[in-house]
């Protein structure tokens, strides 16, 4: 299959992944007149984002500022107080429009938008959208791209024919095409479908394909969330930041390949945690315990419920209790809502012990990623400049939970659609910008460069097909026991030589994928993705390492007494899938070089 | 921490593992080449899905008279019935393989897998579902992009929108219906939601006419005849029986005073 | 903002929302109308001949051969010919997903086949018949009770299990069309209205089957169910059927002769 690159008239910038960050990505470039190739793995319902439950946080004008300060406060002192600022006065916008836009936000009976209490927020800022609140801004935010793909460009810019915007569905970037002065010209993308390799130029490219929580046992996240997006990022030199910092969620109900989160909104109607220390005590609980023990256990049960002080309880030493979560007495139209299927059929297979369901603390998403920028001159932020959520590549932006979010070491829960819209609006702001400043289109480039650039990943990809022999082990169980080895060495509780076993065992996992044949091409596909996040997975553990302390939802077993200032990880690929860790990082942007220091005061 | 085991411990006393039988319709390309059924065995928990089933095949990719077979190629994102990538025909009826409890359906025989019938097989259980997004921009279900947002924004969006816009795209609907596949140009029950659910928003409903037009061309919504298998298998909940109801009347009304008026 | 190539709709479009619209319409008017209409007629003969001549002959006069294909050969011919099409446009998997309303969408169809073959046989057998003159309108009674009474094979009376079959089929295919009618024009929305209108019309269509079967039994058998059951008339055939017999005019066909034999009096089967 000759694989070509493919040119097209029209300038078009790249945004990779079509959940709620790389549409809104989209919707916004293609606002500003910018055509726009959209090229996703899975359906915009496949992605993490569709899957968001806890609400989209907007506080009234007045509560604004208390907002903000409550998101940075959970950061634990490495969350960026500007990006909080940003988040919590934009979100409102962000919020009316969409309702604008067909987001059914519950109403107030005069019909203003609800707002609720999450269960950790002091005061009612959250907007509800049924118990899908991000299935159905994703679904909007995709009927406004439908609208702009049957969009013509203005006849003196584009050919006749060409549209705004194009999208591509199961498409996956295995590639990012690089000039001589290290700037990201280009994608390589592979049709998961047929296998066929493709190369794209493009003015601007922005990664919005999601964190990197699927690598982790038991997690929470979408199978896609596997961090593939942002490792050909990090192999082609962007920095990481803080990739060790995830968020966990305490009320994970843990199936075969991954856990599903109940809503937090489950603790608001009557759901109650119990900590239950084993089966004797479950029998004789379900036959009334009196009622003095079960609100003792409740009380120590639900202090635990904020996943930083769970976290660190969960982790302590100590038998370890089974937690389970109590939804006798929680009515019917809640539960129909807050549980898939699947749940409920489980459920029924353990209505003898009461409506009970065994909870975990589990991995839930990853708050780090690429290292974006973040321009602001006195203060406030400077929405002109191409170094608004530019990564360390020139020409490279990234979005959503591909970028680190820069919330620190949690994040408030029902701020993450609001991120996911602030950081896609900054990153089509910081293309706009970048475009505006470049000298030299790619599409002016050697199509030669493209077309190697291909052909690399074509031949790559053939070579690891082969009649794999009997023993072979296969992508799908390397996978897991690399998912394996994260969740135990980087969960809620860590240590140093945890760690470091952990680091051993990846090295020989990558000696042992890069062996590996593939029985068909879709093994390929999963064996190329893991030998490509298995340098994310060891940057990640290596940052884990390095961070001493316990921060947030984070407790290390073996904790130092922190001395130096407080640190955000940078870190950057080096030989073969090895890392390294550094205090500063520089990068040319539109020309200008930058420097990035990563002690936390130097905003 | 103590290593999990693959399934949750029911505190019910320790439940036991299970050996459960799938039978698998494997081919490669749209002409369905080396189209054939395989046999496999595998073990799981009593909560285990058809999906996890899939999964632990992935591991152990092994038919049942011992050969090795490249693993059974299925699509899944969410794993918890929201993305609807894994809807494909269990035992010949459409289903959510993730949502689907697979040890009460192998008790007596093995569970057969095949992919959804309605849409082009790419490998295995893999299908290509884009005529179902491509049916999304025929009906035009697509938002202006309005500059910002219009003065205060209407009330009415009560619980039925917010169920009618629950589609993620899974196709059930289209599996199901009679008057949906190759055999017609019938563009399937959620195109029509995703029409009806614009048409009832602010900004979607400034091209209602436009859409009602559309949805009177062939393909639409005479072309349904009225199954309503569609709103049964939806996985959402989607009301698809209010909006084709609605749909129904709108254009008929539409067919009577405009159309015939000009 | 660049330009929004919105999709288009053709007059060819229109034409064939039209036509499909006019394909349901047909359904109900002329045709179901006339089903009606029809049946009430050949109900008349319950009672007594003359009511059934009276009847006959009003339905009669007016119409005039034109009138009669324009209103009623025309748009059945329109329906059923549309009505295939319709059906080589859907697969039914009524036992895969066997529920009701699935079960409706099927059987819609396969009793479209059957009404489609009744209608052509039984208008072989009368009207065609009545246009060549083969038949005269007079001894249409008594062609009605013989070849309905009529037992060929084994004593079973299969003309009029044939008519009861066809019958049967056409009071399915206009209640459930009905109904189907109801869904298409958005007369009842939602699932509760539809559910209502699938029960008044499942009634209509039970209704619309009991009269038709009372007076093709009546043909066959003599016995008049619903009357009998009214009990406020022995259940022997009326007068005018018996007297009919004594004139021995053109043949001895009275209701159930051939099928017992004996004097209709005495009835083969169901107790007095
Ligand atoms: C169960 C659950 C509940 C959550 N709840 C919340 C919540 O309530 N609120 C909240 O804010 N966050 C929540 N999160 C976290 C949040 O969902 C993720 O961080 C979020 O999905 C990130 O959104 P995104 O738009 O950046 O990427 P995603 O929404 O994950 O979309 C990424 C897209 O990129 C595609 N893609 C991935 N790799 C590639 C590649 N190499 N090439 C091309 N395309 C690619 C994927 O197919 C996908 O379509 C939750 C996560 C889970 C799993
Ligand atoms: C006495 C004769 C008939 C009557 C009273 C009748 C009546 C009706 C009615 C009222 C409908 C409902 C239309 C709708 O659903 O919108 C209908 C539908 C239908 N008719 Fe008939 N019809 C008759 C004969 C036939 C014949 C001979 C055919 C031949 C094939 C036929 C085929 C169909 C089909 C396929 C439908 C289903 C349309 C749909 O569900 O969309 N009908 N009929
Ligand atoms: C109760 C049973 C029925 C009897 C006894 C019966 C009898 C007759 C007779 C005697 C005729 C010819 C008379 C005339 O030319 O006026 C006729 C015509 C006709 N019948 Fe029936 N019929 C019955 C049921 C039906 C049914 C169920 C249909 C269904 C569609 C039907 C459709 C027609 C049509 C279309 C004609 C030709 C039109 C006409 O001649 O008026 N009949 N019927
Ligand atoms: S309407 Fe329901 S069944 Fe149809 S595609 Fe959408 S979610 Fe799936
Ligand atoms: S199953 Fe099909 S026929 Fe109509 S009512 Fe639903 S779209
Ligand atoms: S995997 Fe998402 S619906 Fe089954």
């Amino acid at each position: 299959m000759a694989s070509l690159s493919e040119r097209g008239r029209v300038r078009r910038s790249v945004v990779i992944g079509a959940g709620a960050s790389g549409l809104m990505t989209a919707v916004s470039l293609c606002r500003a007149g910018i055509p726009v190739l959209l090229a996703s793995r899975s359906s915009p319902y496949g992605a993490g984002s569709a899957r968001l439950r806890a609400g989209f946080n907007a506080a009234k004008p007045e509560d604004v500022a208390a907002h903000a300060a409550r998101s940075a406060e959970l950061g634990a002192g490495l969350g960026d107080p500007l990006r909080a600022r940003l988040l919590s006065e934009s979100a409102i916008g962000h919020a009316a429009w969409l309702a604008y836009c067909g987001v059914p936000f519950d109403r107030d009976p005069d019909g203003a938008l609800r707002r609720t209490r999450l269960y950790s927020a002091p005061t009612e800022w959250t907007l509800t959208a049924g118990a899908r609140t991000g299935h159905h801004v994703v679904a909007v935010l995709e009927s406004l791209a439908r609208r702009l793909e049957a969009t013509d460009l203005p006849r003196a810019d584009g050919a006749s024919g060409e549209r705004l915007l194009r999208r591509l569905t199961a498409w996956e970037l295995v590639d990012l095409v690089v000039d001589d002065h290290r700037i990201v010209v280009g994608v390589v993308l592979r049709n998961t479908r047929n296998f066929e390799h493709r190369s794209f130029p493009a003015d601007g490219v922005c990664l919005a394909s999601g964190d990197h929580a699927a690598l982790f046992a038991g997690s929470t996240a979408n199978l896609g969330a596997d961090g593939s997006g942002v490792a050909v990022a990090y192999a082609a030199g962007a920095a990481l930041a803080d990739p060790e910092l995830l968020q966990f969620t305490a009320l994970a109900v843990r199936c075969a390949e991954k856990s599903i989160a109940l809503p937090e909104s489950l603790l608001a109607r009557g759901a109650r945690l119990i900590s239950v220390e084993n089966d004797a005590a479950e029998r004789r609980s379900s036959e009334g315990q009196s009622p003095a023990k079960e609100r003792a256990e409740l009380a120590t049960a639900q202090s635990l419920l904020a996943p930083s002080e769970l976290a660190r309880r969960g982790a302590e030493g100590g038998p370890r209790r089974a937690l389970s979560l109590d939804l006798s007495d929680v009515p019917d139209d809640a539960l129909e809502d807050a549980l898939p299927p699947q749940l409920h059929a489980l459920m029924d297979a353990h209505v003898r012990s009461g409506r009970r369901l065994p909870v975990e603390v589990s991995v839930h998403a990853s708050l780090g990623g690429l290292l974006t920028d973040l321009a602001c001159d006195d203060g406030k932020a400077d929405r002109a400049s191409a170094r608004n959520q530019s990564t360390t590549l020139g020409g490279l932006y990234a979005a959503g939970g591909a970028a680190c979010h820069g919330c620190g070491a949690e994040e408030l829960p029902g701020n993450e659609l609001p991120y996911r819209l602030q950081s896609a609006t900054l990153a089509a702001l910081g293309i706009a910008a970048y475009r505006d400043a470049m000298e030299q289109s790619a599409y002016d480039l050697p199509g030669s460069l493209f077309d190697k650039a291909a052909e690399r990943r074509e031949a790559e990809f053939r070579a690891s097909l082969g009649d794999g022999e009997d023993d072979d082990p296969g992508a799908a169980r390397l996978f897991e026991k690399l998912r394996t080895a994260m969740r135990r060495a980087c969960g809620p509780k860590r240590e140093a030589d945890s760690i470091i076993e952990a680091l051993n065992d990846l090295a020989t996992l990558a000696e042992a994928a890069s062996a590996a044949r593939a029985a068909s091409p879709h093994e390929a596909v999963s064996l190329e993705r893991l030998r490509r996040v298995l340098p994310i997975a060891r940057a990640t553990l290596g940052a884990a390492e390095r961070r001493s302390h316990s921060v947030g939802g984070h407790f290390r077993a073996d904790a130092v007494e922190r001395k130096e200032a407080l640190r955000h990880s940078f870190v950057v690929a080096g030989e073969n899938g090895d890392y390294s860790l550094s205090n500063e990082v520089r990068y040319q942007c539109a020309g200008q070089p930058v420097t990035l220091d990563s002690r936390v005061e130097s905003r | 921490m103590t290593e999990r085991t693959s399934e949750p411990q029911s505190p019910a006393p320790q439940a036991t593992k299970q050996l459960v039988g799938l039978r698998v319709l494997r081919q490669e390309g749209t002409e369905g080449t080396r189209k054939r059924w395989e046999r496999f065995e595998v073990e799981v928990g009593p909560a285990a899905t058809v999906a996890d089933a899939l999964s632990a095949l992935e591991r152990a990719p092994r038919t049942i008279d011992g050969k090795r077979v490249a693993p059974v190629a299925w699509e899944g994102d969410c794993l918890e019935g929201a993305c609807g990538g894994c809807a494909m025909r269990v035992n010949g009826k459409v289903a959510l393989a993730c949502t689907t409890l697979v040890a009460p359906l192998a008790r007596k025989k093995p569970v057969v897998l095949e992919p959804l019938s309605r849409f082009a097989t790419l490998t295995d259980l893999i299908v290509d579902r884009s005529p179902l997004f491509n049916a999304l921009a025929q009906v035009e279900a697509a938002t202006h992009v309005p500059e910002r947002a219009l003065g205060s924004v209407p009330a009415e969006h009560e619980a039925p929108l917010e169920r009618l816009a629950g589609c993620m795209g899974c196709g059930a609907c289209a599996e199901a219906c009679p008057q949906y596949g190759p055999h017609s140009d019938f563009l399937g029950a959620a195109a029509l939601g995703h029409a009806h659910r614009l048409n009832e928003s602010p900004a979607g409903a400034l091209q209602k006419s436009r859409r009602l037009d559309v949805l009177m061309t062939p393909g639409g919504i005479a072309d349904c005849g009225k199954a309503q298998n569609c709103v049964e298998v939806c996985p959402a909940g989607v009301p698809l029986i209010d909006a084709l109801t609605t749909l129904s009347r709108q254009t008929s009304l539409r067919f009577l005073f405009r159309w015939l008026g000009q | 903002m660049p330009a929004y190539s919105a999709p288009t709709v053709s007059n060819a479009d229109r034409r064939a929302y039209a036509l499909r619209k006019l394909f349901s319409l047909t359904g109900v008017l002329p045709i179901g109308v006339f089903l009606v209409a029809h049946l009430g007629t050949y109900s008349t003969a319950l009672l007594g001949r003359d009511a059934f001549e009276r009847a006959l002959g009003a339905g009669r006069s007016p119409y005039g051969l034109v009138l009669e294909v324009a209103l009623l050969w025309l748009p059945l011919a329109f329906h059923a010919g549309y009505g295939i099409k319709v059906l080589f446009e859907g697969r039914s998997n009524a036992s895969r997903y066997p529920w009701a309303r699935n079960w409706s969408y099927a059987l819609q169809r396969l009793s479209a086949v059957v009404v489609l073959v009744f209608i052509g046989a039984h208008l072989l057998q009368f009207r065609i018949p009545l246009l060549t003159g083969e038949l005269d309108h007079d001894d249409l009674f008594y062609e009605l009770c013989a070849s309905l009474s009529s037992t060929t094979a084994w004593g079973v009376p299969w003309v009029a299990l044939g008519y009861l079959f066809g019958l049967a089929a056409t009071a399915y295919h206009f209640a459930n069309g009905l109904s189907g009618l109801c869904f298409s024009w958005g007369i009842a929305t939602g699932r509760r209205g539809l559910a209502r209108v699938h029960a008044v019309t499942g009634l209509f269509g039970v209704a619309l089957f009991a009269m038709g079967a009372n007076s093709i039994i009546y043909f066959s058998t003599g016995s008049r169910f619903a009357l009998s059951a009214a009990g406020h008339e022995p259940a022997t055939p009326p007068l005018s059927c018996r007297h009919a017999a004594a004139e021995d005019v053109a043949g001895d066909a009275e209701p159930g002769a051939a099928l017992t034999g004996a004097p209709a009096a005495k009835v083969a089967f169901g107790a007095r």
